[in-house]
């Protein structure tokens, strides 16, 4: 039995599909209800709803021996884990947004609001900038609009949030995607298991998965 | 005997007859040594960092935060025979992410001097043997980082692209190497073979044949002679099985080199027994020598596996407060007299595992007396 955690949300949903289109879902999770783990013994996976950023503790802890979790995620916390595959699903970017015409001004430390300090910290490192990083959890489209931040580092998908916030994109510096990651104990003990079903949901995920 | 014994502290013992059965010697160190050595060297840690303090005279010290880094200091300040120690003691480290102290216990070996195959061999067997101590559920990986080394100069990246080459190798993030090649413009062919070494994992033995045939250089051929040596005396040694090939193992170049291997029990989500050979350290430290070892996490096995409710005593013996002191002290010693251990404590003092009950005054009170 393999057990998988999957992103409370969006994302979680369209994973779980990935695995339903390689013959590994679990119907029971499309019920309505508040259950948070769903097993199909038939197909010998377990699923169990986690939040997104939780996602990769559960699995290099061991409690899952996979899961599905945003790159963002991944690079935001470095967890110790295998990345098996991309999963075609969840694609979006990391960019550097600000007010429309936004003229950046050298001559000052820049104030960065963020949910994601150490990938902004390291993209601006590159650059040898010097930022003041401000964290936030949640609407970080206001930060810039209320003068509590220069620009924010956000994943921008389709971008109508920022443009009905009267923001745009400055910078796109990462690329994102939804990656099927393994406890690296697991990989080793349940072998078998976990590359069949990577090459079934590889497969799956090429093969034209719901976008 | 053994029942009073921790788990830990059983597997230590048996860990510690395992290599002293092979000539290694104990090592007992200090807990204290002055910062600037463990600062020069601070990349050796792979995770933590150190915990400092001043002592009477205004030096600032370091809590041992390493055991290999002393051995290795001691090691190239006393060149001689080949040494061969093994050691077991605590290590402390500040986390990287949470606030507070870390202390580590780690018990393992090292060999410094001459190391050759049959050195290097006897070093993967007993790291074999101590994972079978722990769990017979275990995997031994090896590899040896040359292999991987020779091959990255054949594909033109650069220094940028190497190392995120080697971060996606160590992730066994195919994709993420894949497309690390293409935008380097390596060669296809061998972009094809590098993708494919990253996703080998498979007994040792094995696998050496197909590694073997994909070396396109010296360098590649030459850390698969170090690879099937090593096979070669673990056959010696009766074939353990466990030992697994993993190409996505690294190190620290700055340290080691040659041979890395990561141990795993099933039950612990991470590796418990990490080693390698470390030439670059001692180097580092101004001695060329051989050396390898490893270590042992024994406060990763802390949750693992075995153990059940353990009991307290055999018998507990309850007195009211009426009893003489001396007719207590008597029925305690006539239980102690027959071979099994017991709690005396005053009636209502609060529950206590025990596997029998009994009262000064009579005979066994029930359970749940």
């Amino acid at each position: 039995m393999l057990n998988i955690a999957l992103p409370k949300g969006r994302l979680g949903e369209k994973a779980h599909a990935v695995f339903e289109s390689a013959g590994r879902g679990c119907p029971e999770i499309h019920e309505p209800g508040r259950r948070l783990v769903f097993e199909n013994a038939g197909s010998g996976v377990r699923f169990f709803w986690v939040k997104p950023s939780d996602v990769p503790i559960y699995v290099e802890r061991g409690a899952a021996d996979l899961g599905v979790a945003g790159k963002d995620i991944l690079l935001e916390h470095s967890p110790d884990v295998y990345e098996l595959l991309y999963l075609g699903i969840g694609r979006c970017s990391m960019c550097v947004a600000g007010p429309r015409g936004f003229c950046e001004s050298g001559d000052r430390t820049l104030k960065v609001a963020t949910k994601f300090p150490n990938i902004a910290r390291r993209h601006y490192a590159r650059g040898g900038r010097p930022i003041d990083i401000i964290k936030l959890n949640g609407s970080r489209e206001l930060a810039p609009r209320l003068g509590l931040s220069d620009v924010i580092v956000d994943i921008v998908e389709t971008g109508s949030t920022l443009r009905e916030n009267d923001l745009e994109v400055l910078e796109r510096f990462l690329d994102i995607s939804a990656r099927l990651i393994a406890n690296k104990a697991s990989f080793k003990f349940k072998y078998s298991e976990i590359s069949a079903l990577a090459a079934e949901i590889a497969g799956a995920a090429e093969g034209g998965a719901p976008q | 005997m053994d029942d009073i014994l921790r788990r830990e502290e059983r597997i230590v013992l048996r860990l510690r007859g395992l290599y002293a059965a092979m000539g290694y010697r104990p090592y007992k160190m200090g807990k204290f040594e002055e910062y600037d050595f463990y600062a020069e060297n601070r990349r050796f840690l792979e995770s933590g960092s150190i915990i400092t303090f001043t002592d009477t005279t205004g030096r600032l010290m370091a809590l041992k935060p390493d055991v290999t880094l002393s051995i290795a200091r001691g090691a190239a300040a006393r060149p001689g025979g080949t040494l061969k120690v093994y050691y077991d003691e605590s290590v402390y480290r500040a986390p990287d992410v949470d606030a507070g102290f870390q202390e580590i216990t780690q018990t393992g070996l090292e060999c410094i001097g001459a190391v050759d195959a049959y050195a290097m061999g006897e070093v993967v067997m007993l790291a074999v043997e101590s994972l079978r101590a722990i769990s017979p559920a275990f995997a031994l990986d090896v590899s040896d980082m040359g292999y991987v080394l020779a091959l990255l100069p054949e594909l033109g990246l650069g220094a940028d692209q190497s190392a995120a080459a080697l971060r996606a190798l160590g992730a066994r993030n195919v994709p993420e190497l894949g497309a690390i090649l293409r935008s380097a413009g390596a060669p296809e062919a061998l972009s094809g073979l590098f993708c494919r070494l990253a996703a080998l994992y498979g007994p040792l033995e094995e696998l050496l044949s197909e590694l073997a045939a994909a070396a396109v250089n010296e360098g590649m051929r030459a850390a698969c002679a170090s690879l099937e040596g090593v096979a070669e005396v673990l056959r010696g040694f009766g074939s353990p099985d466990g030992v697994r090939l993993d190409l996505s193992l690294t190190g620290d170049m700055e340290y080691y080199n040659g041979l890395v291997f990561k141990g795993y029990v099933e039950g612990v989500p991470s590796a418990v027994l990490s080693g390698g050979r470390y030439d670059a350290l001692m180097r580092k430290l101004g001695r060329e020598a051989g050396a390898i070892g490893f270590a042992v996490y024994m406060n990763l096995l802390e949750n693992a596996v075995d153990g059940g409710p353990g009991c307290d005593a055999d018998v507990l013996l309850l007195y009211g407060g009426g009893e003489r002191p001396e007719a207590i002290a008597a029925a305690a010693e006539e239980i102690r007299a027959s071979g099994r251990s017991v709690r005396v404590q005053r009636e209502g003092e609060g529950a206590c595992r025990c596997r029998e009950t009994r009262h000064v005054s009579g005979e066994g009170v029930p359970d749940n007396a």
